[in-house]
């Protein structure tokens, strides 16, 4: 293993490990799937409503940015890592069937966590609804939503994620939220 | 209900959601790293030559003779060219009909190091392994460039 044991205090930087990883180095490059990944897959399951195609998309991504040299730094790598998974679903949603979202399955995808005592059966179907209102939301609104609401990313950086605009990650984002408000109007 | 929690059922389903964690990572985690490593990229082979210069590489009773894959010298100089001064960025070998003829390494320094000094230093190292792996006959120049300069370590920044 080329890496010395991550020390928690300094954790190498992406640039750095980045750099490794182009030379070769899988040590490096596991951190980086480590520290990206589990946002990227939960991106991509909310963005396709399936597990399976999510994992497929995450896995092609990581194998696109392990063999890619494409990267310059013009974005944070992060970016580009959401970039190349949200292409790969994408491609994934133009190939296959919809599958309509059924109430008992996004309840499944969220079950109550028994160690938090504030998560109630009323929060537990809010977050069932909310699954669903996504869902039905077009490709654009939803993955703009997401990238927003629950990956804190800037308009500029959406806008490099999915190919748009920052106007139209604007435009989307406003469409979206008004949609999913209008939703949710009935949990008041 | 808790009291932090905000009214609008919007605001609290997305409080939630973002808090929610999707299940299945550690396998999937596994999964990617399994197709990186399958992942294989052609690597060109070196031949190496013996101690007493011959100019076709060892052989021995039979003929044959010993290469090396450009993968694994790149490995063992990513390996071994890394201090706290500098960091290899790029590592690009020059071959003629399967001999080295050139390394040519690009450096990330760490700011207000001797340049110089670590120029001097990843050419001696570099020598050092290829004197390792290929035999110590091998004629080619050593190319330093650096391509950066960081604020501390270059393999942590």
């Amino acid at each position: 293993m080329d890496l010395a044991p991550p020390d928690p205090a300094e954790p190498a930087s992406d640039q750095a490990l980045l750099r490794a990883a182009r030379l070769g180095d899988s040590a490096a490059f596991a951190v980086l799937v480590e520290r990206h990944g589990p946002a990227m897959y939960r991106y991509a399951v909310r963005l396709l409503g399936n597990p399976q195609d999510a994992a497929e998309a995450t896995q092609a991504a990581f194998v696109s940015a392990w063999k890619s040299h494409t990267y310059r730094g013009e974005a944070a790598l992060r970016t580009w890592l959401f970039r190349l998974v949200s292409r790969r679903a994408a491609d994934l949603q133009r190939k296959r069937r919809p599958i309509p979202m059924h109430e008992d399955l996004i309840a499944a995808l969220a079950p109550p966590a028994p160690d938090n005592p504030l998560q109630d059966a009323l929060d537990h179907e809010l977050l069932a609804a909310l699954r669903l209102a996504l869902a039905e939301l077009p490709w654009h609104q939803r993955a703009c939503w997401l990238l927003r609401e629950i990956d804190g990313m800037s308009y500029d950086e959406i806008a490099t994620v999915l190919g748009l605009t920052p106007g139209s990650v604007r435009g989307h984002l406003h469409r979206g939220r008004r949609t999913l408000a209008e939703r949710m109007v009935r949990w008041r | 209900m808790a009291l932090n929690q905000p009214h609008d059922p919007l605001e609290r389903a997305t409080r939630a959601l973002r808090d929610a964690r999707e299940p299945g990572w550690i396998e999937l985690s596994a999964a990617v790293m399994s197709r990186v490593k399958a992942v294989v990229t052609p690597a060109a082979r070196i031949l190496t030559s013996p101690g007493d210069a011959e100019q076709d590489g060892p052989r021995n009773d039979d003929g044959s003779r010993t290469w090396v894959s450009a993968r694994v010298l790149t490995a063992a100089l990513r390996r071994t060219l890394r201090s706290q001064h500098y960091a290899p960025s790029a590592i690009r070998l020059e071959l003629d009909d399967d001999r080295l003829t050139a390394v040519n390494i690009d450096l990330v320094c760490a700011y207000d190091t001797d340049l110089q000094a670590n120029g001097h230093e990843v050419r001696s190292r570099t020598r050092q392994v290829l004197n390792e792996l290929l035999g110590p006959h091998q004629a080619g120049s050593i190319e330093i460039t650096v391509a950066d300069v960081v604020l501390g370590n270059p393999n942590l920044v």
